[in-house]
């Protein structure tokens, strides 16, 4: 026998080739040179404009640019930075380390309850902070863009930096920039329906359930990609497939009832 | 409603791109890493040869190579039967520049027809004795790399060349510079079982050695196990000094002869390490040397063996040593032939292991199945000479050659029909014993330069030696100063999958008219359309302004 094995450990594909026996390499190389320093940072550039721009390009586009609006959007990100502390000390604290992969559902129970921290988090943000004369129009927005951001940051900007200057291609950073588009969109929704359901007091009578279930719904979006991924074990691109649609189908419902409110009774 | 549907068609076409992009670069396996081991990079006397260089860090080329392609900034990948030697020593003839050159080696042990062997042989004979000027390293082929070679075939054969704009496979070796192995060292170890001196003998006992020479050189000096060359040799010595252990333990069957074995290193360098050994001895002992007998590849033979000397054969002492190993082998089934080879004291080339001790006015001969001296730096453990090679058969029909032999000199059983070491006693010849050894010295690569005084491989040698002889002794001497050998003999290859440029500024504009239509999108929806338009006009008032 050769006096090297080669370590064999299955890898993740994209275009439906057969796992590879290969160890799978996550850091760049030592660049010596040629094209492919240059080349990768690129690529680095090229995901964090997919990760950051729209959350700059929804700033200015819309009228909160006009309005200074970004002291509420740091304030609101300063909010995601406490809840996701909290969150994380609860997860240490609560959960077991599981020791098989199988699906437990006390756990994933518990994890649902966690992430009603983050709806607590934007109760706090949206209702308890002294904003300057804005309506509540933009209010929601500026939470909600600034919740978004910091949330990004904290969860892409790090696996970015580190991978995405790597040498080798993936297409990883590409389907988190996505995912962080749709992040963006549900939770602009999910603070669309807070405002809704804790700042607006007359609110038609019929609607207020459904306000109640599609926030829920967002709050929990979430458990469910989790559980897509893990228990039916859905492909990555499809999981942000997912995403995406959904986002755009719950804006679309949010825009929906928040105008629905808007009109005078 | 007129934006939601903007929406989605927007959406629906940044869809519609990426699939595209999907079909234009196909991704396949993702990065791997795998051990590979350099070409030997080496000096003789002043002039560089071997592969200069260590680091590597270009996309990858496989053959049929496509037209114009320009191979100097690209490193090829190929496996060793599919790579014409024509084409490489066309290549080092013209000097021409490779980025880097990956031999994949065959893992299927079917060689029926020797070819493998065959092109291994020829290969090493071309690169050891070249200047190679770009990295060439050594990989064992596997289904990994079959893919990895699909895969570069593919992108060839769409008309483009492998370079920085076209995507592809990236092989990056991140290694240092290649630095000198400072004062390479050769440990020769000795063992001695002292002989039954009788109350009335004064003078010193006379002492037959048995030497083999444990070192390898080959083009991958990592991969260089050298099973054969001469990794049966020590095994045989080891073998044989265990059978006269048991026999020297008992006063009542110690012979009146000395018994020195000698396990020598630097033995591609001309038996370097044999000489200063030698020079080492106080002159009363080497003279009382009465003969020595060098056993070199005696892995892979089945009926035929060779005696080499130097001293012609009707020589009174030859001739009596090689009557005894004829009657030894006719008995055992196989032949003994004598081979006669002058020595020139002025040549500085020492083919075989006993020409040292003939400068030293030692009588010596070597065993051996090759039957012509091989030629410098081959057949030392190359990258043919693998477990497989060798078989334990062979070993153990030379042991009971050299045993019976020496027993019947040492004990005058001559004539008598007496089989010292016969089966199914307490001195048989132990089978495991042999393999084991013989499967351990096929794992360890062992080039000399690379060795330490205090290699744990070398520790191994003495400790079974001192179990079987007493005065075990190691002497550490330098190597040639004609040789200067560099390191960096293994490391691992990252194989990296990169997208082309292309790829990457097709998605910064998909990216940019994606950021672009949400803008628009936003500003119509929340600012109105007037507000849009109003952004790119420029007020009129300026212009007059300016004129």
């Amino acid at each position: 026998s050769p006096p090297l094995r080669l370590p064999v450990v299955s890898s993740r594909t994209y275009s439906g080739a057969s796992a590879s026996p290969l160890r799978r390499r996550r850091r760049g190389g030592d660049d010596g040179g040629g094209g492919g320093g240059e080349m990768t940072v690129f690529h680095f550039l090229n995901c964090a404009f997919l990760t950051f721009g729209p959350h700059v390009v929804y700033y200015s586009a819309t009228p909160l640019s006009e309005y200074d609006t970004i002291g509420t959007s740091i304030k609101a990100a300063a909010v995601y930075l406490g809840t996701a502390l909290v969150k994380l000390v609860c997860l240490a604290t609560l959960l077991k380390v599981p020791e098989n992969d199988s699906f437990d559902p006390y756990q994933e129970l518990m994890k649902v309850f966690i992430g009603f921290i983050d709806v607590a988090g934007l109760y706090f943000a949206l209702t308890q902070l002294t904003h300057r004369n804005i309506s509540q129009n933009h209010k929601f927005q500026a939470v909600g863009l600034g919740w978004a951001f910091a949330d990004s940051v904290l969860h892409r900007l790090a696996p970015l930096w580190i991978g995405a200057r790597g040498l080798e291609f993936t297409w990883e950073y590409i389907f988190q920039g996505l995912e962080a588009n749709a992040n963006l969109v549900m939770t602009l929704s999910l603070a669309a329906l807070g405002s809704l359901m804790w700042l607006r007091k007359n609110k038609p009578r019929t609607l207020v359930p459904i306000i109640y279930a599609c926030a829920l719904l967002l709050a929990t979006m979430p458990s469910i990609t989790s559980y897509l991924r893990r228990s039916l074990e859905w492909q990555t691109p499809k999981v942000v497939g997912f995403e995406l649609f959904s986002s755009l189908v719950m804006a679309f419902i949010s825009w929906q009832l928040f105008s629905a409110c808007q009109r005078p009774m | 409603m007129s934006p939601s549907g903007e929406v989605l068609a927007s959406v629906s076409s940044a869809l519609a791109v990426a699939l595209v992009l999907l079909a234009c670069v196909e991704l396949g396996d993702a990065a791997a890493a795998v051990g590979v081991y350099r070409l030997i990079q080496y000096d003789l006397a002043g002039a560089p040869l071997g592969s200069r260089a260590a680091a590597l860090n270009h996309h990858a080329a496989a053959l049929p190579l496509p037209a114009g392609a320009d191979l100097s900034r690209s490193a090829l990948v190929a496996p060793l039967l599919d790579l014409p030697l024509s084409f490489l020593r066309e290549y080092l003839a013209d000097k021409k520049h490779l980025g880097g050159l990956l031999i994949l080696l065959p893992t299927n042990h079917t060689d029926d027809k020797g070819q493998v062997k065959g092109v291994l042989t020829e290969l090493e004979r071309l690169l050891v004795h070249e200047q190679v000027p770009y990295p060439v390293y050594f990989a064992f082929h596997d289904d990994s790399f079959d893919n990895l070679l699909a895969d570069i075939r593919k992108i060839a054969a769409s008309g483009q060349p492998a370079s920085a704009t076209t995507g592809g496979y990236k092989l990056v070796v991140p290694s240092a510079e290649p630095r000198k192995v400072s004062s390479p060292t050769i440990s020769n170890i000795q063992g001695w079982l002292p002989g039954l001196k009788g109350e009335g003998d004064t003078e010193q006992l006379p002492t037959i050695a048995i030497v083999a020479n444990y070192d390898t050189f080959g083009a991958a000096p990592a991969l260089s196990v050298g099973s054969d060359s001469n990794g049966s040799g020590v095994v045989a010595l080891l073998e044989i000094a265990r059978l006269f252990s048991r026999l020297y333990s008992n006063p009542k069957t110690r012979g009146k002869y000395n018994i020195l074995f000698g396990l020598t290193s630097g033995g591609p360098y001309n038996y370097n390490g044999t000489s200063k050994w030698l020079r080492s001895f106080d002159q009363r002992v080497r003279e009382s040397i009465d003969y020595a007998i060098c056993l070199n590849s005696v892995g892979s033979w089945s009926n035929d063996l060779w005696m080499h000397v130097s001293k012609p054969p009707e020589n009174p002492y030859i001739k009596q040593i090689f009557e005894e190993f004829s009657d030894v082998s006719k008995e055992i089934g196989v032949s003994v032939s004598i081979k006669h080879k002058k020595i020139n004291v002025s040549n500085p080339r020492v083919a075989w292991e006993h020409e040292q001790f003939s400068r030293f006015r030692v009588t010596a001969l070597t065993l051996s199945e090759m039957s012509s001296p091989p030629e410098f730096l081959e057949s030392t453990g190359g990258l043919h000479d693998t477990r497989e090679s060798t078989d334990v058969e062979s070993v153990i029909r030379t042991v009971r050659l050299v045993s019976e032999s020496l027993a019947r000199h040492i004990y005058g059983l001559k004539g008598r029909n007496i089989d010292v070491f016969a089966e199914n006693s307490s001195l048989a010849l132990n089978h495991h014993y042999i393999r084991s050894w013989l499967d351990l010295l096929s794992r360890t690569p062992r080039v000399a330069p690379f060795m330490q005084k205090n290699d744990p491989f070398i520790e191994a040698l003495r400790k079974e030696l001192s179990q079987h002889t007493a005065d075990v002794h190691v002497q550490n001497d330098a190597l040639d100063g004609m040789f200067t050998f560099y390191d960096a003999t293994k490391a691992t290859l990252n194989v990296y999958q990169v997208a082309s440029v292309t790829f990457d500024l097709l998605f910064l504009l998909v990216l940019g008219s994606y950021l672009i239509v949400l803008f628009c999108f936003l500003v119509i929806t929340t600012r109105g359309v007037d507000d849009l338009i109003n952004i790119f006009r420029r007020p009129p008032s300026r212009k007059l302004k300016g004129a």
